[in-house]
């Protein structure tokens, strides 16, 4: 294809003597590529929403097998159908119980970043449901690591079991190798939560239902190697958090990471919901994202400084195409001492 | 990341940067207090998630009957199998973001089309405010007018149709007697019901086919009579369907092919590009830039963009 720009531009952008790429000519098969119309593949299926979780007809509504209205007659509840949608089973009455125990838990945790993300959505007067999204999207790596726990669970189990460890030697492992990666391990408190007692409450209840088994002695059995090395050092005691309590709990009813995650984050949506409501009614809040809350002193940025006239914006600028790993390593050290500019995440 | 937000408390003279009232909860190092209760006690005290629901949206723990009939209700809402809120979950983990992104999307699905909670509880209590006003209490006129106003106006009703069970909604006539038999029942249900029975009595004049209830009509209504708010009726809804969407999420996780668009399948997938069919204006040429204020004034004029402005 024919360049638009001027030889100069095409210069500025790809530097001297070198021509733009337009590409391969020909694909990997030798073949022109097709510019127009893609014709299906012969002998394929027409498209379909295939599905190993669902179905529904005119008449009936069927999960895993089961009519989900013949469920809810008999009297299934949500926990139930949490466990026959996940896990394509009917849970023991325990194990039910267990559940019911920890969505309990789950509802809500104060003012956290999830109840703070919806609310400042919803002071955008956003739809409900939109709020409850913003709530849920603060879920990652660091708030409610609950799949992130799973894996590393899993990825220790596994090992224990090749490498013909026992629990507690596979916790020291796991500990020695977290702390020489300065890696953070997941399921336990940061130093500073010395007081909750929820999480072993969860361990107690989990054990007295008989629904403890080997993810829960695996995170006692951290905690505890962890704390042997803390000792050690003369550092206070860490103790499981509730990713690490409810993770476990949840992993030993059968629950995948994936899973636990999304019951975890869907459970809280509801107190998401609830927070949205109270800031709603709430009127006190409608100017509280407005200028008077955002003074100068809040600002640590660039000081003020005047608008180049646009006609000297050539003189002003500076460009930041780096051509050269060495360009590009200036640039990159430079563009980290700009605060937002996510250059030094 | 600690160090930040303490310095950050000390350069505001102690007081934490975001400091906002709640009449929700609140947590200590010792507790979580939902609505005044700790959230353990309320747990080992053998109450059920659905009595966490009421305890979280409303302040209070719940008669048995009612905390039957929102299990009921949550239980059967949790799954619609190919709807547009497990539709946006399968298609947003085909991209692969965290979980929560398929799961948040499925739930910011729910609007004013798909499970329309609050758009329906508003309605309902729009007429109850009106009759309380105007002193015509009679649920059966209520209906009538609601009706006659919507037709007149060409207004949806809410909580009536539903495009893929032509024939009603399974769910929807086990709901109503499942709320009579426990004695929630209400004069959210008992409208919902002169509402259906006042246009299928015109619909049979006008030879046409019967109108159902959709899970709004009947869900929504139940929960209403259960003492939830139309935000809250709508939280419940939406909410509850995200467990599913989750799991339609990771089975495309999991036993999909990311991005959807594979030619390499056995069945055609949903971003193939043999699925697209353009529609649009023809292939034209890019103007030159420098000729761009004839070329735009031309083209505006000429007015046929207006055909394809949305």
């Amino acid at each position: 294809m024919e360049s638009i720009r001027k030889p100069a531009e095409e210069e500025a952008i790809y530097g001297p003597g070198r021509e733009p790429y337009t590409g391969p000519a020909e694909t990997v098969e030798g073949e022109k590529p097709e510019k127009k119309e893609v014709k299906p593949v012969e002998g394929r299926e027409p498209f379909r929403w295939r599905s190993t979780v669902s179905y529904k007809t005119v008449p009936n509504i069927v999960a895993r097998g089961y009519d989900t209205t013949r469920l809810v007659e008999e009297g299934y509840g949500v926990c139930d159908i949490l466990f026959i949608l996940f896990q394509s089973r009917i849970p023991l009455s325990n194990e039910e119980k267990m559940l019911n125990y920890l969505t309990i838990l789950f509802f809500d945790d104060g003012m956290s970043l999830p109840a703070v993300s919806s609310r400042a959505s919803s002071d955008g007067r956003s739809f409900m449901t939109q709020a409850i999204g913003a709530g849920i999207l603060a879920f990652g790596h660091v708030y409610g690591p609950f799949q992130d726990y799973g894996y590393m669970m899993n990825e220790y189990l596994e090992r224990a079991e090749k490498e013909n460890k026992n629990l507690k030697e596979m916790a020291q492992i796991l500990v020695k190798e977290y702390l020489a990666e300065e890696k953070t391990i997941l399921g336990l408190y940061p130093e500073s939560v010395q007081g909750d007692p929820m999480p072993y409450r969860v361990f107690k209840k989990a054990e007295s239902l008989g629904t403890a088994g080997k993810y829960h002695d695996f995170q006692i059995e951290i905690q505890n190697a962890v704390n042997q090395v803390r000792e050690k050092e003369g550092k206070a005691k860490l103790h499981s958090d509730m990713v690490g309590a409810g993770g476990s709990a949840m992993l030993d009813l059968g629950f995948t990471p994936e899973a636990t995650w999304a019951i975890v984050v869907v459970t809280r949506a509801y107190g998401c919901g609830a927070h949205v409501m109270d800031e709603m009614e709430d009127k006190s809040t409608e100017e509280l994202y407005g200028v008077a809350l955002h003074s100068p002193e809040d600002y640590d940025g660039i000081p003020d400084r005047p608008v180049p006239p646009s006609k000297d914006r050539e003189k002003v600028a500076r460009p930041i195409v780096a051509k050269t790993v060495d360009d590009w390593h200036r640039m990159f050290k430079e563009m980290r001492k700009i605060k937002g500019s996510g250059w030094s995440i | 990341m600690e160090k930040t937000k303490k310095e950050a408390i000390e350069k505001k003279g102690g007081e934490p940067v975001t400091r906002r009232k709640s009449a929700i909860s609140y947590k200590t190092r010792e507790k979580v207090v939902l609505r005044g209760y700790n959230l353990s006690e309320l747990a080992e005290a053998g109450y059920t998630f659905e009595d966490g629901i009421f305890v979280l949206l409303q302040g209070r723990i719940p008669m048995e009957n009612e905390m039957r009939m929102l299990r009921y209700e949550m239980a059967e809402f949790i799954e619609h199998s190919m709807s547009p809120s497990a539709a946006a979950a399968i298609t947003t983990m085909g991209g692969r973001p965290l979980l929560p992104a398929a799961i948040a999307a499925a739930i910011m699905c729910f609007g004013a089309a798909h499970g329309p909670g609050a758009a329906h509880g508003y309605m309902c209590d729009e007429f109850f405010e009106r009759a309380a006003k105007e002193n015509k209490k009679d649920l059966k006129e209520l209906a009538k007018t609601l009706v006659d106003e919507y037709l007149r106006d060409k207004k949806a009703i809410q909580g009536l149709g539903q495009p893929q069970h032509i024939y009603g909604d399974p769910r929807v006539y086990p709901t109503f007697r499942r709320s009579q038999l426990l004695g929630t029942a209400g004069i959210y249900n008992q409208f919902q019901i002169e509402i259906l029975n006042e246009l299928n009595r015109r619909r049979i004049k006008g030879g046409k086919s019967l109108v159902h209830p959709n899970m709004i009509g009947a869900g929504n209504s139940s929960l209403m009579d259960l003492g939830f708010s139309p935000l809250g009726s709508f939280i419940i809804g939406s909410v509850s369907r995200g467990y599913s969407c989750a799991v339609h999420a990771i089975e495309q996780l999991k036993k999909g092919h990311a991005w959807m668009a594979s030619r390499r399948e056995k069945m055609i997938q949903l971003l193939d590009l043999s699925m697209m069919k353009y529609e649009g204006p023809p292939d034209r040429e890019v103007p030159p830039l420098r000729d761009r204020d004839k070329y735009a004034q031309e083209q505006k004029e000429k007015g046929e963009w207006k055909k394809w402005n949305l």
